[in-house]
């Protein structure tokens, strides 16, 4: 009779079984580097604390960050490649706060380069014409001077090559391109495309109406 | 040897296949779903799930 559990002749040696610590130690490896790929190249999750981009974007809601459309940024360099296509005015960006870069800011493109921005007595003029983003709310309606606060006088600004003028749609709300002036290409995060949660921590309630909802 | 009491060709199968079914019963439901591929599969896939969606705060 054949000896079936024989052990394997010399040289032909069993390939060795995984150990079940070892696969679970590789199964946590991929799951980081796959998040960590998606998350710097596809797509990546933020949360709103803010009012400054209300009524499009309220406080609690969280949203998703399309990160190659601009051009997927290479970590630690400012160097993108793959680009689908730029900037383009009235899109919805996520981008590093100029002036402190541990902070991200969400706000809406409103010059792009080699435009002229203006702000008179709350009305936008890109070029020399009034522009209204339909998006756009004033919840206040004191004008501010110019010589007392950016917000409702400004400019007119030229927007430099490789720059964006970026303004928050709660504009009385909003502290914005007109108080830090303009972002870098190299700034931008990438281009906020849709809401997947909101929680409205007034009322303690999921906004059900908002979910999967398109930023516009 | 009697002919009555020779073992059939397939006795040392049959007593493995009981054996191996015996060992089998000694492991429990936690070993065995800590053991599982697809539950493995599910639990690394959904943590990548969840670090896709830890959001970050943008004011």
């Amino acid at each position: 009779m054949a000896e079936k559990n024989a052990a394997p002749p010399p040289g032909k040696e069993e390939p060795r079984k995984k150990t079940l610590l070892r696969e679970y130690i590789e199964s946590i490896i991929w799951a980081l580097v796959l998040a960590l790929i998606i998350r710097t190249g596809v797509v990546q999750a933020f949360k709103i604390p803010s009012g400054s981009m209300e009524d499009t974007l309220l406080i609690g809601d969280h949203l998703l960050v399309n990160k190659f459309i601009y051009g997927i940024k290479i970590p630690f360099t400012d160097t993108r490649m793959l680009k689908v296509r730029d900037p383009q005015r009235g899109d919805v960006m996520v981008f590093e706060y100029p002036v402190n870069r541990s902070q991200d800011f969400i706000k809406r493109v409103i010059g792009v380069p080699g435009d002229e921005i203006s702000g008179k007595d709350k009305v936008l003029y890109i070029n020399g014409v009034p522009y209204q983003n339909p998006h756009e709310v004033h919840k206040d309606g004191r004008i501010e001077p110019g010589s007392n606060s950016p917000r409702d006088n400004f400019g007119p600004v030229k927007v430099p090559e490789g720059s964006y003028f970026m303004m928050g749609d709660n504009r009385d709300n909003s502290y914005d391109s007109r108080f830090w002036g303009f972002i870098k290409y190299s700034d931008i995060k990438g281009k906020a495309f849709i809401k997947y949660w909101s929680w409205d921590t007034d009322s303690w309630r999921v906004r059900w109406d908002r979910l999967g909802r398109w930023i516009e | 040897m009697k002919k009555e009491y020779e073992p059939s060709a397939d006795f040392v199968d049959k007593v493995m296949r009981r054996v191996y079914l015996h060992e089998a019963r000694k492991v429990t439901l936690r070993e065995r779903l800590l053991a599982s591929r697809p539950i493995r599969y599910v639990l690394a896939g959904g943590g990548t799930v969840l670090g896709i969606l830890s959001a970050a705060p943008v004011f």
